[in-house]
C-alpha cells in the first residue's frame, strides 16, 4: 500500500501539472484554449501537489520509529541542556545531553510517564531545565499574555478602523466632487477628462 | 599596515562626527554648502572604513598575532580561506563590518536622497552619520580590532570549529546587513520627521525602496541562518526560536509590516502616523537585536559573550527610542491622514489587520526570550521559554498570516463589495477545502497539517486565479498568452513581484509544516558491516577514518546508502572534534530529494570500534531552501523601477495659463 | 613612511568638506525642486489619481471589483486628477485658497 502511495502520484503528476491544454497554454501560438480547461487544470495541478505533498509526509511516518523511541524524542526535546545554552538535549552533541538521554531511555523502559520524568529532572535542575513552561506559578503568565495581547490587539484595530471610517463619513467624497462642481466648469471637466483618458490609456 | 587602519578609524570617527554636526546644522540653517560639505565628509568615511577594514583582513592573512583580536580568532591550522572571513567572525571586528558596510549603503542612500528629497536630505544625513558614530565610537573606545599586544604570539586560539563552514561566508553578512540596514528608512523617516516634511508623503517613495532593500537582507541573513544550522549543527533542525534567533527575527517582522503599510500611504495618504511609529519601533527591534547578540542577559549559542557592551546596546537603543518618540510626539500634528477609510471591507483594512498580527507575533516573540529575565527578577525563579511555548503560540498565528495573504489579493483598494468577494474567493475556499478532504483521506491525521495545507492553499489558488484572469484579459485584446503574461507582471511590479514573493512563502510554509511534523529520527548503534534501516532508505555502514589536523581530529564514516531497491551512492558523514575549544563540530550528510532529506549524522565514535549515529528522515525540507531564491526574484521584481513609458504617463502635464480650447499643451 | 601616508590619508577627507564650503558649489547652483513645495505635492496627488485609475482598471478585468464599483472608482480619481490640472491652471493667488479647500488635506503652507 506504502508503495502504491508513493508510486502513484508520480504518475498523475506531469499529468496534472502539464495536461494537454495546459501545456499548449504556454505556447505564443495558442489562442483559443478555453478558460475552463486552464482553471481545471489548476485545481487539478493543486490538489496533485497536494497528494504529492501529503504521501511524503505519510511514507516518512512514525511507525518506521517505535513508539517508544518517539516518545523518547518528544521528552528529549523538551528538556534543556545545563550547560549548552538554550539546547535541548536532543538537539545538543554534549556529554552530558547524551548522558541525560541515556537517562530518559531508562526510565521510558521502566514505564514512567512523561510527567514523572519532567518532575524527576525538575527536580534535580529545578524548573530552568524545562524548556516549555508549566502552567503553574509565575510561568502562568507567559501563557496567560498572549491570548491578551492578542485581545487588546483586536480592540486596537477596531477602534482604528472606527475612527477611520467615521473621518471618511466626515469629509465624504460628495465633498470632493462639489467642490470640483463648484471650481471646474462643465466644458472644462470635459477637456480634463479627455486629457486624463489619453494620458492613461497610453 | 594595521596602524594605517587605527589612523583611519580615528579619522573616520572624527569626519562622522563632523557630518553628524555639520549636517543638522545645514538642514537646519538651510545652508547648502554646509550641507554638501557634510554629504561629502560622509562619502569620505566609507573609503577609509575600508582601509580599516582591509588591514584587518590583511593581519589576518598574514597570520599577523601581534594584533589581539587576530590572535583570538585564527590560528596557523585554520584553513587559509577562511582568513578572509575570520574578521567578523568576532565582537569587534564584527562592529568594524556593520560600520564599513553601512558607510557604504548609507552613502548610496544619501547620494540617491539628495537628488530626490533635497530639504529632508541633509536631516537624514545626520541621523545616518549619528548612527555610523556610535558604531565608531564603540569600536574606538570600547572593542577595536586592530589593537595589538605588547608581545607578539606565535599562534593563536583559532575561530569557533562550528563557524568553520561555507555558511560563515554568507550567512552572518547579510544578517549583519540585514539588521544595520534597518536604519536606513529609518533615518529617512526621522530626518524627514525633523525637516517638518514627514506629513505630506514626501519621503515614502524612498522609504518604500530602502525598507525593502532592508527587508530582502533580513529576509536573507534569517534563510541562510536556517540553512547553516540545518546542515552545520546536526540536530536537522532549522530554528530553534534562540534568543538571537528570535532578535533577528523580531525586526524582520516589523519590517514586512512597514512595507505593506508604506503602500497603503503611498496610494491613499494613511497610516502617516502608524508608518512612524512602525519605523522607529523596527529600528529599536533591530538595535535590541544587536544587543542580544552581544550582551550576556538572556543565555544563547550565538552570543558573542561580552555582557559590558551589549548594555551599553541596550541603553543606546532606549535612548534612540526615546528621543525618535519624543520627536514624533513634537511632529504629531503635521501627520494627520489625507483620507479615511471607504470601507470595512478592503485592501486597507487587511493591511491594518495584517500588521497588527505582525507587531503581535513580534510581542510574543519579545516576551518569550525576556521573560527569564523577568520571571528571575520578579520570582527568582530561572525558566527557559523554548520552542514548544513559541511554536504552539506562534503557529496559529502565523498560519492566520498565511490565510491573510489569501485574502488580500482579492480585494481591492478603497471599497469592495461582497458580491465580487464572494465571487474571487469561492474558487480558492473550493480548493481548499478539497485539499484538506484529500489529505484526510491519503491518511495525514495531524490536524495542523491538515488546516496547514488547506490554509497554504488560499494564497496559491488566488494567486494563481488572478494571473489568468489577468493575463486572460490582455489576451482578449489581442495579445498572446506568453506575451500578456509577462507583460501583465511587467505592468504590475510591485503588485505581481509581491505575489511571487507570498508564493514563496507558502513554499516556506509548505516545508516547515511537513519537516515539523513528519521529521522521524532514530539513533542507532552500529559497527563496520551493519546495516540499519530507517523508512524506505537502508544504510550499511562500511568503514570509519581518522584524519589528523594540527587543531582537530576528524573521523569520518563511509555509508552506502539505497532509497527502496536503488543505490543512491555513499555519504559521508564526520564529526571533528577540537581538543582545545572541547567543542564537537559535526556534518550530516544529507541526501535532498524534492519530497524528503534523508539525513546521517555522527553522535560519537566509540573506542570499540563502534558508533553511534542519528538518522533522520525530514519531508519537504528543500522546499524551505528553494523558497530562497523565489523571494529574492519577486522582490527584485517588485523593487524595479517604472519603465519610461510608465514614467512618462505619470508626469504632469505641463499647462500654461493662456491656453487654446482645444487642449492642454503637453 | 607611516607619518606620510597618515597624512595623506588625512588630507582627503578635509579636502573633501573643506571644498564645497569654500567654493561654494551648492549654493551657487540652481535650487531644487521643493519636495514639499506644492508643485511636487501636486504631481504626487496626480501620480496617485492616474495610479488610482490603472489600478481600477487592472480590477476590473481581474473581476475583483463590480461595475458599479468600478465606475464609482473611475470618478473619484478623474475627479482628484482634474482638480490637480485644474490648480495648474489657477493663478498663483488662487492656488493657496483652493487647495486649502480640497478635502482632508490640513493646511498648506505657501513656499
Amino acid at each position: 500500500m506504502r508503495l502504491f502511495l508513493n508510486i502513484y502520484p508520480s504518475c498523475l503528476l506531469p499529468f496534472g501539472i502539464l495536461g494537454d491544454n495546459g501545456c499548449r497554454v504556454f505556447n505564443s501560438g495558442m489562442k483559443n484554449a478555453s478558460y475552463q480547461n486552464i482553471r481545471l487544470n489548476l485545481i487539478s495541478s493543486l490538489l496533485m501537489l497536494v497528494l504529492f505533498l501529503n504521501t511524503s509526509c505519510i511514507a516518512a511516518n512514525s511507525d518506521f520509529v517505535s513508539q517508544e523511541e518517539d516518545r523518547i524524542n518528544q521528552i528529549n526535546s523538551v528538556i534543556m541542556c545545563p550547560v549548552c545554552p538554550g539546547e535541548s538535549i536532543d538537539q545538543s552533541q554534549n556529554e552530558i545531553a547524551s548522558n541525560m538521554r541515556a537517562i530518559v531511555k531508562d526510565l521510558v523502559s521502566q514505564g514512567k510517564t512523561e510527567d514523572e520524568i519532567k518532575d524527576y529532572f525538575v527536580g534535580k535542575y529545578g524548573p530552568v531545565i524545562l524548556l516549555e513552561p508549566s502552567t503553574e506559578g509565575i510561568s502562568m503568565y507567559v501563557w496567560i499574555v498572549p491570548p491578551i495581547a492578542l485581545t487588546f490587539a483586536m480592540i486596537a484595530v477596531g477602534l482604528a478602523v472606527y475612527v477611520m471610517r467615521k473621518r471618511q463619513k466626515n469629509t465624504p467624497l460628495n465633498m470632493l466632487h462639489s467642490l470640483a462642481d463648484e471650481v471646474i466648469s462643465d466644458e472644462e471637466k470635459e477637456k480634463y477628462f479627455s486629457v486624463i483618458n489619453r494620458i492613461s490609456n497610453e | 599596515m594595521v596602524e594605517l587602519g587605527q589612523i583611519a578609524l580615528i579619522l573616520s570617527f572624527m569626519m562622522a562626527t563632523y557630518s553628524t554636526v555639520v549636517g543638522f546644522a545645514g538642514g537646519m540653517l538651510n545652508g547648502r554648502d554646509l550641507a554638501a560639505s557634510a554629504r561629502w565628509g560622509f562619502y569620505s568615511i566609507c573609503p577609509l572604513l575600508i582601509l580599516a577594514t582591509a588591514s584587518l583582513i590583511y593581519a589576518f592573512v598574514t597570520n599577523d598575532f601581534s594584533v589581539k583580536y587576530v590572535a583570538e580568532n585564527s590560528n596557523i591550522a585554520m584553513p587559509k580561506i577562511y582568513s578572509w572571513v575570520a574578521f567578523y567572525s568576532g565582537n569587534a571586528g564584527s562592529l568594524l563590518y556593520i560600520a564599513v558596510a553601512f558607510s557604504v549603503m548609507a552613502g548610496i542612500t544619501i547620494r540617491i536622497l539628495n537628488s530626490k528629497l533635497p530639504y529632508t536630505s541633509p536631516y537624514a544625513l545626520g541621523v545616518m552619520s549619528m548612527v555610523l558614530l556610535f558604531f565608531l565610537a564603540v569600536i574606538l573606545f570600547l572593542a577595536n580590532p586592530l589593537d595589538r599586544h605588547e608581545i607578539a604570539l606565535e599562534d593563536g586560539q583559532g575561530m569557533n570549529p562550528l563557524l568553520i563552514h561555507f555558511g560563515m561566508f554568507i550567512h552572518p553578512p547579510f544578517q549583519m546587513l540585514g539588521l544595520i540596514s534597518v536604519a536606513l528608512p529609518f533615518s529617512i523617516a526621522i530626518g524627514a520627521l525633523l525637516a517638518g516634511r514627514g506629513g505630506r508623503d514626501e519621503w515614502v517613495d524612498q522609504g518604500r525602496l530602502w525598507g525593502m532593500v532592508s527587508w530582502l537582507l533580513l529576509t536573507t541573513g534569517l534563510l541562510l541562518g536556517a540553512w547553516w544550522a540545518y546542515t552545520i549543527l546536526g540536530w536537522g533542525g532549522y530554528w530553534a526560536w534562540d534568543p538571537v534567533e528570535n532578535s533577528a527575527l523580531m525586526p524582520w517582522l516589523a519590517m514586512t509590516a512597514f512595507v505593506h503599510s508604506i503602500m497603503v500611504q503611498k496610494r491613499r495618504g494613511m497610516f502617516r502616523m502608524w508608518n512612524m511609529v512602525l519605523i522607529i519601533v523596527a529600528f529599536a527591534m533591530a538595535q535590541m537585536g544587536m544587543f542580544i547578540n552581544r550582551g550576556g542577559a538572556v543565555p544563547s549559542v550565538h552570543s558573542f559573550a561580552e555582557s559590558a557592551m551589549g548594555w551599553i546596546f541596550l541603553a543606546v537603543m532606549a535612548v534612540t527610542l526615546f528621543i525618535s518618540l519624543a520627536i514624533f510626539i513634537f511632529r504629531f500634528d503635521t501627520l494627520k491622514s489625507r483620507s479615511g477609510l471607504d470601507s470595512i471591507i478592503s485592501r486597507e483594512s487587511a493591511f491594518l489587520a495584517q500588521n497588527m498580527l505582525f507587531l503581535l507575533i513580534a510581542f510574543i516573540t519579545l516576551w518569550g526570550t525576556i521573560f527569564p529575565i523577568f520571571s528571575e527578577v520578579v520570582d527568582d525563579t530561572t525558566l527557559t521559554i523554548g520552542q514548544p511555548f513559541f511554536n504552539k503560540v506562534n503557529g496559529p498565528l502565523m498560519l492566520l498570516l498565511v490565510f491573510l495573504m489569501g485574502i488580500g489579493p482579492v480585494l481591492p483598494w478603497r471599497k469592495a463589495g461582497w458580491g465580487s468577494i464572494n465571487r474571487m474567493l469561492r474558487l480558492p475556499l473550493i480548493v481548499s477545502f478539497l485539499v484538506f478532504l484529500l489529505s484526510l483521506i491519503s491518511g495525514i491525521r495531524e490536524y495542523w497539517v491538515l488546516i496547514s495545507f488547506a490554509i497554504c492553499s488560499v494564497p496559491l489558488t488566488t494567486v494563481f486565479q488572478e494571473l489568468i484572469r489577468g493575463s486572460r484579459s490582455r489576451h482578449s485584446h489581442g495579445e498572446s498568452w506568453g506575451l500578456a503574461f509577462f507583460s501583465l507582471i511587467g505592468a504590475n511590479r510591485p503588485r505581481y513581484g509581491g505575489y511571487i514573493v507570498h508564493l514563496s512563502i507558502i513554499m516556506l510554509a509548505i516545508g516547515i509544516t511537513g519537516s515539523s511534523f513528519y521529521d522521524v529520527q532514530k539513533d542507532v548503534v552500529m559497527k563496520p558491516g551493519d546495516s540499519g534501516v530507517l523508512g524506505k532508505y537502508t544504510f550499511k555502514y562500511l568503514e570509519v577514518s581518522e584524519k589528523p589536523y594540527p587543531d582537530r581530529v576528524e573521523e569520518t564514516a563511509k555509508f552506502e546508502v539505497w532509497s527502496g531497491d536503488k543505490n543512491i551512492g555513499y555519504m559521508h558523514p564526520y564529526r571533528a572534534f577540537y581538543p582545545e575549544f572541547q567543542i564537537a563540530a559535526t556534518r550530516g550528510a544529507i541526501h535532498s530529494t524534492i519530497l524528503e532529506d534523508f539525513y546521517l549524522v555522527p553522535s560519537e565514535f566509540k573506542e570499540d570500534g563502534q558508533a553511534v549515529f542519528r538518522v533522520l528522515v525530514n519531508p519537504l525540507v528543500s522546499w524551505m531552501w528553494a523558497a530562497g531564491p523565489v523571494l529574492i526574484l519577486g522582490t527584485l521584481i517588485s523593487m524595479s523601477p517604472n519603465n519610461r513609458t510608465q514614467r512618462k504617463r505619470l508626469r504632469l502635464p505641463d499647462v500654461s495659463v493662456d491656453q487654446n480650447p482645444e487642449g492642454i499643451s503637453e | 613612511m607611516l607619518v606620510i601616508s597618515a597624512i595623506f590619508i588625512s588630507l582627503i577627507p578635509a579636502v573633501l568638506v573643506a571644498y564645497p564650503i569654500i567654493r561654494k558649489i551648492a549654493s551657487k547652483s540652481p535650487l531644487p525642486e521643493d519636495e514639499s513645495s506644492l508643485k511636487a505635492d501636486l504631481e504626487r496627488r496626480w501620480e496617485s489619481a492616474l495610479e488610482g485609475l490603472r489600478h481600477a482598471e487592472l480590477e476590473m478585468s481581474l473581476g475583483n471589483v463590480s461595475e458599479s464599483d468600478y465606475l464609482w472608482l473611475k470618478e473619484v480619481h478623474m475627479t482628484e486628477a482634474a482638480l490637480v490640472l485644474k490648480t495648474l491652471e489657477i493663478s498663483d493667488k488662487e492656488k493657496g485658497f483652493l487647495i486649502k479647500q480640497i478635502p482632508s488635506d490640513s493646511g498648506y503652507e505657501e513656499e
